[in-house]
This record gives structure tokens, C-alpha cells and sequence, in this order.
């Protein structure tokens, strides 16, 4: 009578301690978030503009022609804020922490694990996307909600709705999913590509009707931002960028570009592609070149680097060995995240060309870690062959990406800490800051109240965590420069 | 995922024990500062450290909890290079090169106590823009000389910038 019981019981194991370990590790991101007040730049301002607005008002404000269309990014904003009732860092630093942690479970059920390899390439998952350099600003930066982050939840519950039995349920939530995302930020459009890439893979769980009804919405989406609103797309010179081995600034991008984008918009695909698979160039500056010439190489460059293309290599190489038994709608469980990742590295560097930001190439990202997971768990069969030269480099190549992924997590931690005390000095230093804006002014009761709850959090309320004195650390963790 | 294939225990161990360490050190980490211990502390221990590394929050918070910036502290060796220095808040800001803190530190109560010592500090660390910002730029510069061998940061500590 129980044997069927425990066997279900032995089934689930792997998948308890899988979402056992995701929940651990968010718990850890959680501790640091939470001690990090709300940026005084991009979010004060943003909840400074919000007071004795409506969230109708607020969601209609941004629905207007012009570079970008983001209605539900501050509506989801107010959202918080109406919520937290002036208590703004708990919730927001709170809402950040779960977002993480929903990220998290979501990507782990996304893998499906079920047996122990699969576990033990669960917890390296969980180290790429902690020690990502795509990642460091979606753990870093809030605005004071990370949209990046949410894109990148919405594009694996995308994955996760495909990988489901199906309903129309299913079907209703994929097509919501997609407005929602869409709406959010430019790169929501990725859910779409997700949706049909996971149809064409093989993947059933959303029905050819959801899909039609997805492109329809997919089409709406341009029919209103550029039909109906007459929006556009950014020009170049918008932000900063890099670009070769310089940080051009936007003056020198409109004057390097101005009469010839494409030359740009190639760079910058061609970059986000380097970005991703090699972490060389970073925002479009070859900053490992660029230290090579000038002698000024830090470990943590070469870390980066090198784990990050030693990981590609191990996704060539799988892709190389499966490829040929690849046939549309018929792939296996780990071919398909594979091949996601293929559709999507492109996809998503289209969101870069205009201007390079890593962080827009975090859709990609994660799906490079799916891939990197698969891959791994093939190289882990290929080192229980009987020993030799195959078996050994099978070895060393795991160790090497293990190891290096897991430092590249812990240097995460050490930014996310010296990140604390950053923002808790932009804060003491309010009144050179607020010389320097020409459009913040706190001229109402509700305004001061904003600014002297969030100045308090920051500088009086929550003391920093404790400073840390590491040459090894510091040498070693990416700082983003 | 497909788990068909045959993986030994060796090579789940060689791939989830790197990334179980690292989580579990951040772990033990935040553990031991839960329960007081201070592993790597490089936190201010005064309103003269804090000027000195630029940590304005906290020298903020050292200042409302009754600590007088005027008065000069012991600077640890290895905030500003090997040698113990002490000094007031702001002069410790100038060694710092800290010129934001310097103006925070006046906002918030600090003085110059000794025009010609911050002057001869601020030439000994060639950071003349401290010297516009206590508004004693132009004037002669007042480094202490007293041979190649000597610290000039010392020697205007000692001899508060007076040839």
C-alpha cells in the first residue's frame, strides 16, 4: 500500500531540495537587499512624482507617444507605494527580496529536477545567476522596483506555463503574462518570442489558440505604440554607452553615429552577443582588452572572462554533439531549454542596440544558465567514462566552472554589501545632490514627508551593515566600473 | 531534465560542492555578525575614521550620538597608509581626500581649528580643492620641509604647518 506513496515521496525529493535550496539562497539575497535603503537617484525622484497621483493617473500619464512605452512599470511602482503606507523601505526592498525569490523557484522548476546530478546542477544554476555580471544590477539597482527583474520572472513563468499540461487557465494566464510584460518594459516583447519558441520546441502546454491570441496581442502592441500613439524608438545619443575601449557619453555617441546608426546598432548587437556569451565587452567597452594594453589587469576581469567563456564553450559543445538529432516539435526536456537559449541570445540583443546596458541582456541570461545546467549535467556523464584524456578535461572543466561561478556569487554578496553604504552616502550627501537637479523640488507637506522618511531610513534609522576589509574580496568581485 | 544518463557520485560532488561552500560561507557570514562577531571588520571606529574613508552616513551617525567632530582621534594604521594618524574630523577628511565629507563636516558642526595645519595637510596630500572649499585658497603653500626622510603629513601634525 505505501510503496507507491514512497516512491512518489523519492520522486519529489530532488524537487523539495531543489526548491529548498533556491528558497536558501533567495534568503541570502533577501538579508542583503533588505539592508540596502531605496536609491536616492531614479527612485526618490520617482516617488517624489507619484504623490497626489492617481494609478489611473499615473498608468495613462505614460501612455503617449515618444521613445518608450511603460505604463505598468510605475503603475506597479504606485502599486507598492499605496501599499506600504509611507513605510517605504520595508516594502520596497521586501517586493525586491521577493521577486528573487520567485525568480528562483520559478527557474528551478523550470529545470525540473529529479535526480541528484540534477540537483547538483541546480545549485551551480543558482551560483551563475548570483555571480551573473548580467545580474549584478537587477541585484543591485532598484527603480525602486527592478523591471528588468520582473521581465526576466515573466519570460521564465512563460517557460514554465509552456512546460505545464495545459488548460485554459494556461492559456488565459501566457496571454495576460504577455500584456503584462509587453506593457511593462520594451523587452517584455520577449515573452512572445518565448512562446512560440517553446511551441516550435516541442513544448505543449499552451494551445495553438492562446498562441494566436499572443500574436494578435503581440501585434496590437505595435499597432498602438506606433500607429495609433506616432511613438518612435530611441534615437542614439539618449544615454551613455560604450563603446570599442572608451565610455563614449551621449554627446560623442550622436556625434560618432549620428549620420551613420547602423554602424552602431551592428556594434552593439555584435557586443551584447560578446556580452553574453564571453562577458567581454561590457556596456559596450572592451574592459579586459582595454586593461590587457594598459597593464592593468584585475583577477576579477579575468574571472569573469574566463568562466563565462569556458561556459559558452560548454554549451557549443553540447549543442554541437545533440544538434543533428534535433527535429522541429520534437525535442527532448533539455534540448528544448537549449534551443530557447539559441532563439533567445538574439532576440534579446536586439533590445541593445540603441545603447548597451547588461542588464537589458538578462532575458537572455538566464536561459544561458538553463543551457549551461544542461550542458553540465551531459559533461558530468561524460566524466564517468572510463579514465583518459576525455575524462580528465571533463574534470577539469567542471571544477574550473564550478569554482569559478561560486566566487563570482560570493563577490555578489561583497558588492551588495558595499552597495549598502554607498546609498547611505548619497543620502548624507542630499544637499550637494539636490544642487545638481534642475527638476526635484519638495515644495509639499506629502513631498517632505517622502524625503525625510526616506533620508531618515537611510542615514539614522537602519545603520549600514558592517564594512568589510578583504584585498581578496576586493580584488576578486566584479565592481561593475 | 532528462536524467538517463549515468553520473557518478564523484562528479555531483565536484559540481555542487563549490557553489554549496560559497552559499554556506555567505551563510556563516551573516550568521557569526548575527551573533556579534565582526570577521573582516573595517568599520569607522570614530568620527575621524568615517571623514577619513568618506563614510558620511556614518560619521553622521557619530556626530548625533554626542561625538564631537572637533575633537582629534586616533586613525587606525591602514586607512590612511600604514601609519596611526590623529586628527580632527575634518582634517582627517583632507587626508582623506574626501571633499564632499569636508563640506558635510562643516554643515554639521566641524571647524577648521588650525587654518595653517588643514593648509599644510592638504598640500602634504596634493589636494588643493579642499583648500577652495575651506576657503583658503591662494595663500602660500605651508608644507612642513624638514628633510627627505621625514613624513610631511607628521610634520605638519607636529608642527601645525609652521616652518
Amino acid at each position: 500500500m505505501n510503496e507507491p506513496t514512497a516512491s512518489i515521496d523519492a520522486a519529489r525529493r530532488p524537487q523539495l531540495i531543489a526548491y529548498g535550496a533556491a528558497t536558501g539562497v533567495a534568503a541570502l539575497f533577501a538579508v542583503a537587499l533588505l539592508r540596502i535603503p531605496i536609491q536616492l537617484s531614479d527612485s526618490f525622484t520617482e516617488l517624489l512624482s507619484m504623490q497626489g497621483q492617481t494609478l489611473s493617473t499615473v498608468v495613462r500619464s505614460e501612455i503617449a507617444g515618444g521613445p518608450y512605452f511603460r505604463p505598468l512599470r510605475r503603475g506597479l511602482i504606485k502599486v507598492v507605494l499605496d501599499l506600504s503606507g509611507g513605510d517605504f523601505s520595508p516594502w520596497f526592498r521586501g517586493f525586491h527580496a521577493l521577486e528573487v525569490l520567485i525568480l528562483f523557484v520559478l527557474f528551478v522548476r523550470m529545470l525540473r529536477p529529479r535526480t541528484s546530478a540534477d540537483l547538483a546542477v541546480v545549485s551551480l544554476a543558482l551560483a551563475m545567476i548570483a555571480g551573473s555580471h548580467l545580474f549584478l544590477d537587477i541585484f543591485r539597482e532598484a527603480f525602486p522596483i527592478n523591471h528588468f527583474l520582473t521581465i526576466v520572472i515573466c519570460a521564465v513563468a512563460a517557460v514554465n506555463l509552456a512546460q505545464s499540461r495545459g488548460g485554459w487557465l494556461v492559456d488565459a494566464a501566457a496571454v495576460l503574462l504577455l500584456v503584462f510584460a509587453m506593457a511593462t518594459i520594451e523587452s517584455g516583447l520577449l515573452v512572445w518570442v518565448i512562446l512560440v519558441a517553446a511551441w516550435l520546441a516541442g513544448y505543449r502546454g499552451i494551445s495553438r489558440g492562446a498562441l494566436v491570441a499572443a500574436t494578435l496581442a503581440f501585434a496590437g502592441y505595435f499597432a498602438l505604440r506606433f500607429g495609433f500613439l506616432r511613438g518612435t524608438i530611441p534615437a542614439i545619443g539618449e544615454r551613455d554607452t560604450g563603446y570599442l575601449l572608451t565610455e563614449a557619453t551621449a554627446g560623442e555617441m550622436r556625434r560618432l553615429f549620428g549620420n551613420s546608426p547602423w554602424v552602431l546598432y551592428a556594434y552593439n548587437l555584435v557586443s551584447a552577443f560578446g556580452c553574453t556569451l564571453f562577458a567581454e565587452p561590457r556596456s559596450g567597452t572592451f574592459m579586459l582588452t582595454r586593461s590587457l594594453l594598459t597593464d592593468e589587469v584585475r583577477p576579477w576581469q579575468v574571472l569573469t572572462v574566463a568562466t563565462s567563456a569556458l561556459t559558452t564553450a560548454l554549451i557549443i559543445w553540447y549543442a554541437a554533439t545533440r544538434i543533428r538529432s534535433w527535429r522541429p516539435f520534437r525535442l527532448n526536456e533539455d534540448d528544448r531549454l537549449v534551443a530557447l537559449f539559441l532563439v533567445l541570445l538574439p532576440a534579446n540583443a536586439v533590445f541593445d542596440i540603441v545603447y548597451e546596458k547588461d542588464v537589458v541582456l538578462s532575458v537572455a541570461g538566464i536561459f544561458f544558465v538553463a543551457a549551461a545546467a544542461v550542458a553540465m549535467k551531459r559533461l558530468m556523464a561524460v566524466a564517468a567514462t572510463p579514465p583518459g584524456a576525455r575524462r580528465a578535461f571533463a574534470y577539469a572543466a567542471m571544477l574550473v566552472i564550478a569554482c569559478g561561478w561560486s566566487l563570482r556569487s560570493i563577490g555578489t554578496q561583497y558588492r551588495l554589501r558595499e552597495v549598502a553604504s554607498i546609498t547611505r552616502d548619497d543620502w548624507a550627501y542630499y544637499d550637494r545632490w539636490a544642487q545638481r537637479q534642475d527638476s526635484v523640488t519638495i515644495d509639499t507637506p506629502e513631498k517632505k514627508r517622502v524625503w525625510q522618511t526616506l533620508y531618515d531610513d537611510a542615514v539614522w534609522r537602519r545603520p549600514r551593515p558592517p564594512a568589510i576589509d578583504s584585498r581578496l574580496l576586493e580584488a576578486w568581485s566584479d565592481p561593475k566600473e | 531534465m532528462v536524467g538517463s544518463e549515468r553520473v557518478t557520485a564523484a562528479t555531483i560532488a565536484l559540481v555542487a560542492a563549490p557553489p554549496i561552500l560559497a552559499f554556506a560561507l555567505v551563510a556563516g557570514f551573516l550568521a557569526a555578525e548575527t551573533l556579534g562577531f565582526r570577521p573582516l571588520d573595517a568599520e569607522p571606529a570614530n568620527v575621524s575614521e568615517a571623514s577619513a574613508m568618506g563614510a558620511a552616513a556614518a560619521a553622521l551617525r557619530f556626530i548625533a550620538n554626542g561625538s564631537d567632530p572637533n575633537i582629534p582621534r586616533v586613525i587606525a594604521p591602514g586607512v590612511l597608509g600604514n601609519a596611526p594618524r590623529t586628527v580632527n574630523a575634518i582634517d582627517a577628511a583632507i587626508l582623506g581626500r574626501q571633499p564632499e565629507m569636508i563640506q558635510l563636516l562643516r554643515q554639521s558642526g566641524a571647524t577648521v581649528a588650525d587654518l595653517r595645519r588643514s593648509q599644510c595637510l592638504a598640500d602634504a596630500v596634493q589636494f588643493p580643492e579642499a583648500l577652495s572649499i575651506l576657503g583658503i585658497a591662494g595663500t602660500p603653500s605651508a608644507v612642513v620641509s624638514t628633510g627627505e626622510a621625514d613624513d610631511p603629513i607628521e610634520a605638519c601634525l607636529r608642527d601645525g604647518g609652521r616652518n
